[in-house]
């Protein structure tokens, strides 16, 4: 059984503040069915007694204080996870966009996941060749690295993302992509 | 009947009908008894500050007073372990960091064997009896401070962690301590006597030296090699005990430093370098609020090991990390932002964790001391903005990274124009009680070297190296001399890493020689050019080549050089 609350007290920017509601916790995914029948999906950003903050992931263009209802899964925004993912194509929330079905997984996994134990990690070590040269000889990249792309707009960051993306190995196999 | 939360929005979370309770009281909240502190009381209102991810916290849930101010549990153990902010085991919690994942409580059992005999008058900071199997150093356990009286009862052998070792007029003494983490520990006095922390970096001992008990700040932009500078000083200065608090940094880095000393050895002790280390890990991405407590957890762990008569040092990265928890909660609370939006009382937080730093005489009569290193990351490069600015007032030596030695691969990029110690007069006084006389002259010798090449720099860019005189253009050979032959020190170098004084005298003295000699030479008529192209690989190699005793071989290639450019004539 699902409870929905319709007290929408306010409605401002990307934010509804929605009164009488319990047993609302912090950062839960909220589904919010317009008057019109349209779905959409919102995150907890605070509860103070019996309200609770939400923030509209798709903005609140469109709905009005009556007829928005508001249901709290009690969970955080998880999305499932396995290999279904490969050559897919999805928005934000893992809602598919190329017109495929949606994305299935054995489990869900909460997006935000939790801290790695520092002490279980490995000091990575293992060269990713990019074939990009530059990289390769001078800010060498090592899997489990990060490698942020500093640029100014006009510059074809993309597409040298995209070509270390398809073209990388690490270990003789291809790293990611492909 | 606990008291119960109304108010959730992240880490600040507010509750009432707690009961009494006292600014920084420790407070559980909810199913999972997430731990969090007291920040402010109003009308019966409590605001609380959660150290773990508060998602699922609803108004209702319950929420129970600790009857304690946020402490830590201090014990044995603690050497060659790695820790969360609340000095919680890591190395026991498993692979993902789920709320409530670190609060296991250890069962070792520890062989305690007494130092005292029932019916001693003892008095606070005495020692009570040792640990055995501790580890390489002895852990000593003593009475706590504001206790006094006879000794009514004693444990020997095995003792867990809540076994009571020692009863002393009435109160119970147990293997394991817990301390308020804000609260310093009290000692007999301050010591004003100066003794230098050995860094093991050349740059830093033989020019910016910081005194045991001193604070240092390190500030550097971007890439400029801050981490791997603070790294060889974890691994490498002459300390007991080594705090090494990874404070919003990156995980892959601490695991990084975690591995190496595990690997390394103790050139003190021949046991493990990490035989000496707590690494206290608050990741970027682990709770922002233990964050803000980590910094004050290491210094209690570090001053616990003072109160031992051990010199500690207490290394943070960064404390830049640790200023951005205290902004993002304090735009939670909606306190009123100051400068760059940081809370008003950044200074004075500052002023709390870097003034904890000391060598004193402790309760028992014993010499410890507690030297702070903290990192600043000052964004943009902008040594103004507020962190950096207040970090200056409260440190005595700073060790500023300059961009443009790192660009030039010139590590550790110390800058010598930037940075300043307070310490050096008193380390310089001490080197001589030593019986290090030259010690005071070769400083400011190096110190004018550096600062005359630097002045001549920029004016042959103006005009050219050609138009100046030959006593002007050595002097601009002596800069590049003492950069590359002494202030370099590779940290992935397995000779050089070390450092050490003996080696550094001996780096000094040979290059001063080689110039002194070069100057004789332009004064006696040979042209500068000459000088300039003369191979003085020998010399610049020195420092990779000789051991951290090898004074003889120093000298040997000193002499080698210069009958070369007495050749020259």
């Amino acid at each position: 059984m699902t409870i929905e609350f319709t007290g929408v007290r306010e409605l401002r920017g990307p934010l509804v503040v929605v009164g009488g509601v319990e047993g609302v916790g912090w950062d839960e995914f909220v589904r919010i069915r317009l008057d019109s029948g349209e779905l959409r999906h919102g995150l907890v950003l605070e509860v103070d007694h019996d309200l609770a903050v939400v923030q509209v992931l798709e903005g609140t263009g469109g709905m009005a204080t009556a007829g928005t209802r508001l249901e709290f899964t009690g969970q955080p925004l998880s999305i499932p996870v396995g290999t279904g993912w490969l050559g897919r194509t999805c928005d934000g929330r893992g809602a598919p966009v190329d017109g495929g079905p949606p994305v299935f997984g054995a489990r869900r996994e909460p997006v935000a996941g939790a801290p790695l134990n520092p002490t279980w990690r490995e000091a990575p070590a293992e060269q990713v060749l990019t074939g990009v040269s530059v990289i390769d000889a001078l800010t060498t990249l090592v899997r489990g690295q990060k490698l942020p792309l500093f640029s100014l707009p006009g510059h074809p960051h993309l597409e040298l993302a995209t070509q270390i993306a398809v073209q990388s190995t690490a270990g003789g196999e291809p790293f990611c992509g492909g | 009947m606990p008291g119960r939360v109304v108010r959730v929005s992240g880490p600040l979370v507010e509750v009432c009908d707690v009961g009494p309770v006292a600014m920084h009281d420790l407070i559980a909240l909810g199913p999972d008894s997430t731990p969090s502190e007291v920040v402010s009381i109003r009308d019966g209102l409590v605001s609380v500050q959660a150290y773990e991810y508060t998602g699922g916290l609803r108004p209702g849930a319950a929420a129970v007073p600790a009857g304690r101010p946020l402490s830590v549990r201090l014990g044995p153990g603690l050497l060659g372990h790695v820790f969360d902010g609340l000095l919680r085991s890591l190395t026991a919690a498993p692979v993902f960091l789920t709320p409530g994942a670190t609060a296991h409580d250890s069962d070792r059992r520890w062989r305690f064997e007494p130092r005292v005999r029932v019916g001693d008058q003892v008095e606070a900071g005495q020692l009570l009896g040792v640990v055995a199997e501790a580890g390489a150093l002895e852990h000593r356990v003593l009475v706590p401070p504001g206790l006094d009286g006879p000794v009514e009862s004693l444990a020997d052998g095995k003792c867990g962690a809540d076994t009571v070792v020692a009863t002393i007029s009435g109160t119970d003494v147990h293997l394991f301590s817990d301390w308020p983490v804000r609260v310093p520990r009290p000692s007999r006095t301050r010591l004003t006597e100066v003794t230098p922390l050995r860094t093991g970096q050349r740059v830093l001992d033989l020019l910016y030296p910081v005194a045991r008990g001193g604070a240092a700040a390190v500030p550097g932009g971007f890439g400029t090699g801050k981490t791997v500078l603070l790294q060889q000083i974890a691994k490498w200065c002459d300390a007991d005990v080594i705090v090494y608090v990874g404070c919003g940094e990156r995980g892959n880095e601490l695991a990084e430093v975690v591995a190496e000393l595990f690997e390394l050895t103790d050139p003190r002790t021949g046991g493990r370098l990490t035989d000496r280390t707590v690494v206290i890990a608050n990741t970027s991405n682990m709770p922002m609020m233990a964050r803000e407590a980590s910094i004050y957890t290491g210094v209690a762990v570090a001053e616990y090991y003072r109160d031992m008569g051990y010199h500690a040092v207490v290394i943070a990265d960064s404390t830049s990390r640790w200023a951005e928890a205290l902004r993002e909660f304090a735009s939670r609370t909606g306190a009123l932002p100051a400068e760059e939006g940081y809370p008003a009382d950044l200074a004075s937080a500052l002023a709390a964790f870097y003034e904890r730093a000391g060598c004193v005489e402790t309760l028992g009569g014993a010499i410890g001391s507690v030297t702070i290193i903290g990192a600043v990351s000052p964004p943009g490069g902008d040594m103004t903005e507020p962190v950096t600015a207040h970090t200056e007032r409260f440190v005595r030596v700073r060790w500023t990274l300059d961009r443009d030695l790192a660009y030039s691969r010139h590590y550790p990029a110390v800058s010598w124009s930037g940075s300043f110690s307070r310490d050096a007069p008193a380390v310089g006084d001490h080197h001589v009680r030593a019986g290090e006389h030259e010690w005071p002259a070769r400083r400011a010798r190096v110190m004018t070297a550096l600062a005359e090449a630097d002045r001549l720099a920029a004016l042959a860019e103006l005009v050219g190296a050609a138009a100046l005189s030959g006593p002007e253009r050595v002097a601009l050979l002596a800069g590049r001399l003492l950069r590359d032959g002494v202030l370099q020190q590779s940290a992935l170098s397995t000779v050089d890493a070390a450092g050490g004084d003996e080696k550094a005298a001996a780096l000094v003295a040979a290059v001063l020689a080689v110039v002194d000699e070069c100057q004789r030479l332009v004064t006696a008529g040979v042209p500068a050019e000459v000088l300039e192209e003369f191979d003085f690989t020998a010399l610049v190699r020195l420092r990779e080549e000789a051991g951290p005793h090898d004074v003889e071989l120093i000298g040997r290639r000193r002499d080698e050089v210069l009958a070369g450019l007495r050749r020259l004539r």
